[in-house]
């Protein structure tokens, strides 16, 4: 016998591909039927099919669009925020007493506070919503790598001290590698989490994305194309998820047969 | 087997604080080892002998006393890479195959790739693993993992090679295997190695020289010498000899137990 074969990661996702679509149609079926039934006025919740017949289509793609360079850049930077920091919290005690209460105080403030220094700070747009999203997102994954880095059994360390490993090998070596695997856990949390953060953006602040949309048609009452930006907003945070899982497939197959 | 001495310790002991709790791990402990002996610590948990094991390598430094390894301080023997290191756990390293973990020791030490590549492949080999480099540890028994951690402690052909209960958690016949072939290793090498273990049949099977320790500070309570030639097999194991040298180490544990325990 030598080294067996694993289940490849295509064949898993379809194996999950049927229940899940299957789950959709259901839903899609009771809301259609459930919205004439009853009588559910169309600016609160239209059915899916007058969704799709009626909302402004390339709106939704254009905020879409806004929304997800948003999404992208605050993801980018926020994990790299929150990697890098962990990474300096890791490597020296010195640091880590600099910088750990600096990034929690700035947890501690509720985003939406400081929602107005921001706007005065990098102006409307995508820098803003950048900012808001990664605001949101660095301090989870600075948690979860830094248990990672931290997640080293002791005799690991032992090993590396009998080979006379330097600081930088265990660091490298050993250390950054077993804290990938809850990097992509934080991954996954941020990325839902990074659409959270550019909408609420867009919301207080303003701008072409789905936040803003979202809230102009609701008070226009134009419901199909409101519950299209829900959708569209939906849609990004779930591709946003997808990507990160197939990457972390891809990238640390060994995590998965832990 | 005369010689010099590959390990001397001097009156070493070892005290663990933790808050304002401390407890004495090891009382004065002094002990030779001689060059290409195989030496083994036996003893209740909770003995020291682990612990005695990781200041022989310099894994944790003593409260006080002295170490010496071929004539120099436990510490410069270790920045030197004398040692090989072998754990209860194998800590192989999950993202590696088995012959990257191997590899690791000599990737520290600079060794160019297509060296330390052939060395794994001979020591994986050695350990009868021919056809499982590229299998990642989890898809490794507990037995097969165990040899990718002895092959990775051989790499840097250790003068002193340390096993710290390596075959813990393996059943009777899969241990009394991995002893056979344990020695086998040895012999072929006949690296000074010091074993730590609590079961009696194993240190009989591979020792030339056994330490029983006792506790409550541990402490080294009998050295006995086993005079059985070599290589030592199944049915050396049911020889009139072997039956009584276990018998006597088995008395010389059961005092250090009761010793432990009034």
């Amino acid at each position: 016998m030598s080294a067996t074969t694993t289940t490849a990661p295509e064949v898993r996702l379809r194996g999950a591909a049927v229940p899940t679509a299957l789950t959709l149609l259901v839903v899609l079926a009771c809301w259609q039927v459930a919205v004439p039934l009853l009588d559910i006025p169309v600016y609160v919740l239209p059915s899916p099919t007058a969704i799709l017949a009626h909302a402004d289509w390339s709106a939704i793609v254009s905020a879409s669009g806004s929304t997800s360079v948003g999404v992208v850049l605050g993801f980018v930077a926020g994990n790299l925020l929150g990697f890098v920091l962990a990474g300096l919290i890791a490597w020296s005690a010195a640091a880590a007493s600099v910088l750990y209460p600096i990034g929690l105080s700035l947890r501690s403030v509720p985003i939406i506070a400081l929602a107005p220094f921001i706007t005065l700070a990098v102006g409307r747009g995508v820098s803003a919503t950048t900012t808001v999203a990664g605001l949101i997102v660095f301090f989870p994954t600075l948690v979860n790598v830094l248990a990672g880095f931290r997640s080293v059994e002791r005799e690991a360390l032992e090993l590396m001290r009998v080979l006379n490993a330097s600081k930088r090998d265990v660091f490298v070596r050993v250390q950054l590698p077993a804290a990938l695997p809850l990097f992509f856990d934080a991954l996954k949390i941020a990325a839902p989490t990074s659409v959270l953060g550019v909408m609420t953006a867009e919301w207080v602040i303003g701008g072409h994305g789905l936040g803003q949309l979202i809230l102009t048609e609701s008070l226009a009452l134009n419901g199909e194309t409101m519950w299209g930006g829900i959708v569209a907003s939906a849609v990004i945070a779930g591709l946003a998820f997808t990507l990160v899982s197939l990457a972390e497939r891809l990238l640390i197959p060994w995590a998965g047969d832990q | 087997m005369a010689g010099t001495d590959a390990i001397r310790a001097d009156a070493v002991s070892k005290t663990f604080t933790i808050g304002k709790e401390s407890f004495q791990a090891l009382g004065e402990v002094s002990l030779e080892i001689p060059e290409r002996t195989f030496a083994t610590f036996i003893g209740p948990s909770g003995c020291g002998k682990s612990t005695l094991l990781r200041i022989l390598a310099d894994v944790i430094a003593p409260t006080s006393g002295e170490v010496s390894v071929f004539g120099r301080s436990a510490a410069q023997a270790r920045e030197e890479r004398d040692f090989g290191f072998v754990f209860q756990d194998p800590v192989l390293l999950p993202w590696r195959s088995a012959l990257a973990n191997v590899e690791l020791p000599m990737q520290l030490n600079g060794i160019d790739k297509a060296e330390r590549r052939a060395r794994a492949l001979e020591l994986l080999d050695l350990v009868g693993l021919q056809g499982f480099e590229k299998a990642l540890p989890a898809k490794l028994s507990g037995g097969m993992a165990r040899r990718v951690a002895i092959a990775r402690a051989l790499t840097l052909g250790p003068r002193v090679l340390f096993l710290d209960e390596p075959f813990n958690g393996l059943d009777e016949i899969r241990r009394q295997n991995m002893n056979a072939e344990l020695q086998r290793i040895w012999l072929e090498t006949r690296t000074t190695t010091v074993l730590v273990t609590h079961n009696v049949s194993e240190a009989v099977f591979l020792s030339d020289r056994v330490f029983v320790m006792g506790r409550n500070p541990g402490r080294i309570m009998a050295q006995l010498e086993i005079d059985l030639p070599r290589p030592r097999t199944i049915e050396t194991m049911t020889s009139p000899e072997f039956v009584e040298y276990d018998r006597e180490l088995t008395a010389l544990l059961r005092t250090a137990y009761e010793d432990a325990e009034p």
